[in-house]
């Protein structure tokens, strides 16, 4: 994966968690690193594809308890609160990957990539592999939030 | 017909959007519908006659530039207002072209909300 798609998907994710809530601007990358496969490594598991000049998916995975904590900090802005893990805390963590892809999505257009985005979708299970047939090795990221511990895979590659 | 009497129908896959946008508008004194499907919206809006409805883009079973073009099809004065996420300025500007009035880009604030429902309904905040 080139380094400027990483770059990219470092400041989206710190742009959209931000603009979410200022409950994230203490947010911390702990670590990026190549994975082997893309499996995630917690069992709350949401991906959305990319498409067009780019092909690919970020995937964003967490513990259960992380997901109520996050869509907590999300609907507390409309004065709702997580009371397990409702369609609603699953509506607004899937939200969370999709105004992420968003973020992706503009600044790779910046580099003249037509990206298109499609929904988000979220699956529970242990150690979930996500199947890429068409893209290189992923790069995981694993930032530290107050509502806990997000692990973002990512596997982009660009259409020739 | 006072301000505080006008519909609003929001279409979004997400729940948790409609809940926002609906918290938002009724906030305001806007009656809200919330609808999860472009299709349904096609059904619905004849009945609701809403005075704006918000349209998200990516939708399962039909997207938003579709549903755009049927409600055209069905009441040519519809006021749409795309609701999408930054990086989609192809489709947003697509959905422009079909004849939505006006876009407000995810994640957005109560004001900006307002800013732009007053907007394309032409009615001072």
């Amino acid at each position: 994966m080139r380094c400027d798609f990483v770059n990219a998907v470092i400041h989206a994710l710190k742009e959209t968690l931000i603009n979410l809530s200022p409950e994230f601007d203490k947010i911390e990358i702990k670590d990026v690193f190549i994975k082997e496969e893309m499996v995630a490594s917690y069992p709350v598991v949401i991906k959305t594809n990319f498409s067009g000049g780019l092909r690919g998916m970020v995937v964003m995975s967490m513990e259960l308890q992380t997901a109520i904590n996050l869509a907590d900090l999300l609907l507390v802005t409309d004065g709702s609160y997580a009371t397990g893990f409702t369609d609603m805390v699953q509506s607004s963590i899937k939200e969370v990957v999709n105004m992420f892809a968003g973020q992706v999505a503009m600044l790779l257009s910046k580099g003249r990539l037509e990206v298109d985005l499609l929904p988000p979708q979220l699956s529970f299970g242990t150690k979930l592999k996500v199947v890429t047939p068409f893209c290189p090795i992923p790069v995981s990221i694993l930032t530290i939030v107050s509502a806990g511990l997000l692990e973002f895979d990512l596997s982009f590659a660009e259409v020739s | 017909m006072t301000e505080k009497e006008k519909t609003v129908m929001i279409v979004d896959d997400s729940i948790y959007l409609i809940n926002k946008l609906k918290t938002i508008l009724e906030r305001n004194g806007f009656k809200v519908i919330g609808i999860t499907d472009g299709q349904e919206s096609i059904k619905q809006y004849p009945v609701v006659r809403p005075d704006i409805v918000t349209m998200d883009i990516v939708m399962p079973n039909m997207d938003g530039l579709k549903a755009i073009e049927e409600l055209k099809k069905i009441d040519p004065k519809v006021k749409v207002i795309v609701v999408s996420s930054i990086g989609m300025k192809e489709k947003i500007t697509e959905a422009v072209k079909l004849g939505a009035k006006n876009f407000i880009l995810k994640p957005f604030t109560e004001q900006k909300v307002m800013e732009i429902v007053n907007r394309v309904l032409g009615v001072s905040p």
